[in-house]
């Protein structure tokens, strides 16, 4: 996190495409774990398909150099990722909650 | 040239056909995509949905970026995706499962029936509305055992009914004496002051603050100035000694007196308050410290100034003789002076019996006025003094002998205003 806000600094200085969609690229990247670690995948389904779908294509635009829509997708992938691991968490809860008699 | 032309031309014509149908087909997914979601695509097929979701989304990336090719391939799998998720979506709503004959519904509970904000599946009573603490079931009334009006819950004597005498009413307790003073309510006449019985259960005051109650102050308006002087009656005594000067100016305040002597009494008059005369029934001047002048021939009494020896006159004649005559005179001119609040004396003239009672007081008189004339030459006030002559009347001894006679043959100086 501390690199990717370095490089995040680093790139709103310089104004550098390559490196800022490389650091949002890697805050996604760490959100994503995060909701896997969270369990994501099971309990969060359509967010964490979303988060890891906008994530590759964010790598394709960088593969293209078209980094606006790199950093575009890099957001959206990282967003869904946060909700994935939210959504996960609440339902991870509710379902070790003792029922009601 | 004319065909490579032909070629370039045909490439664009065939990319922008195939733009205009990836937008047409996006448009299709997108309405796709939105029934997919009513028909709960999102619990039955999340994955198919994010999927022609992301993949609409790039696809409409690419058409803005102008490479419809990619974006082509995004539409394509975008569709497949949302077929997919649309079969899924299909069969998505709640089920009602039957088990045998016992008809089993299951439900999401969302439900409140009683309105109390506590969902039916976790409401003890869902019929009937009442607070979380008692798991949403109404709390039972609080009953009123006491039949006091104040409900048992707040009723700190529930077996007990409240007075209701204006006193802590709210508590629910009686209170017999409110003001713990010993005499019950019923009986007592202040019930909210604490006060003796023997007052009726009120409190004594003092309003004077003078410490004598007000049931034995005469005075329980008027502090009582405790000067010693009947202290005991409450009333203040600003005249103790009722000689019109206030006790405040009044050196002596239990003595009567006069207010040029600062109200302070002078028994023998000399103009020196008996609290500083020596002599207080005596006058005498200051210097004397009230007492009287030492003469060698005169004694300043109450009431006169005696002589111890008579002034001689020649006889048959008012002629006042002999030197010590003079001294005698000088000595009662000295005490007039010496004593100013005689303010005026009578000089009598006595004779014996001898010679007829016309002449005897004719000289009498003369004698009376030689005496007389002679205390004015020794500047002694004519005002203050009258002369009188009583001839033979007044004997003080026996005419028959001649010591009496000598007795009776006298000068008198009596004093009769002071």
């Amino acid at each position: 996190m501390k690199i990717a806000r370095a490089l995040l600094a680093l790139a709103a200085l310089s104004g550098c495409g390559p490196v800022q969609s490389t650091a949002y690229l890697m805050d996604a990247e760490v959100q994503i774990e995060a909701a896997r670690t969270a369990q994501a995948e099971r309990y969060a389904p359509y967010e964490w398909t979303s988060a890891n779908l906008y994530y590759r294509k964010s790598k394709e635009e960088v593969g293209y150099a078209d980094f606006e829509q790199a950093v575009d997708f890099a957001q959206k992938a990282q967003k869904f990722a946060v909700q994935a691991r939210e959504n996960a968490m609440k339902a991870t809860r509710k379902e070790e909650a003792p029922k009601a008699p | 040239m004319t065909r490579a032309l032909l070629f370039a031309s045909l490439l664009a014509a065939s990319a922008c056909v195939t733009g205009q149908q990836v937008r047409a087909k996006a448009e299709v997914i997108k309405s796709d995509i939105e029934r997919a979601r009513r028909s709960g695509a999102m619990r039955c097929a999340p994955r198919e949905l994010a999927t022609a979701e992301a993949n609409l989304d790039f696809a409409q990336g690419e058409l803005a970026e102008g490479t419809a090719a990619r974006g082509d391939e995004h539409i394509r799998d975008a569709e497949a995706a949302i077929k997919k998720a649309i079969v899924l979506s299909k069969d998505c709503g709640p089920k009602q499962v039957t088990i045998k004959d016992t008809p089993v519904v299951v439900k999401i509970e969302t439900t409140d029936k009683d309105g109390d904000g506590i969902l039916d599946k976790d409401d003890k009573c869902p019929n009937l509305p009442g607070p979380p603490e008692n798991g949403g079931c109404p709390l039972e009334a609080p009953k009123d055992k006491d039949g006091d009006g104040i409900l048992d819950n707040v009723d700190k004597c529930v077996d007990t009914p409240e007075d209701k005498d204006g006193w802590q009413d709210e508590d629910g307790c009686p209170e017999p004496d409110n003001d713990n003073d010993g005499v019950l309510d019923g009986a007592d006449k202040c019930p909210n002051e604490p006060g003796p019985i023997e007052n009726i259960g009120c409190p004594i005051r003092d309003r004077d603050g003078d410490g004598i109650n007000d049931d034995k102050d005469q005075c329980p308006n008027e502090a009582e100035d405790k000067d010693g002087f009947q202290d005991e009656d409450g009333c203040p005594d600003l005249d103790n000694d009722k000689d019109g000067l206030p006790d405040i100016q009044d050196e002596c305040p239990m003595e009567a007196g006069p207010a040029e002597l600062k109200g302070c009494p002078d028994r023998d008059k000399d103009g020196l308050p008996d609290k500083v005369d020596a002599c207080p029934d005596q006058p005498g001047p200051p210097e004397e410290k009230g007492c009287p002048k030492k003469y060698s021939l005169v004694v300043v009494t109450k009431d006169k100034i005696e002589i111890k020896k008579q002034i001689k006159f020649a006889t048959g004649s008012a002629k006042i003789v002999g030197a010590e005559s003079q001294t005698i005179l000088s000595e009662v001119s000295q005490a007039l002076r010496d004593n100013p609040q005689i303010k005026k004396i009578r000089i009598e003239g006595h004779t014996d019996s001898v010679g007829n009672d016309a002449f005897n007081l004719k000289l009498s008189q003369n004698r009376a006025n030689s005496v007389m004339s002679a205390l004015i030459k020794l500047n002694v006030d004519p005002g203050r003094m009258e002369a009188v002559g009583y001839g033979e009347t007044q004997p003080i001894a026996s005419n028959a002998t001649a010591a009496g006679k000598a007795e009776n043959r006298r000068t008198e100086f009596n004093i009769i205003e002071q």
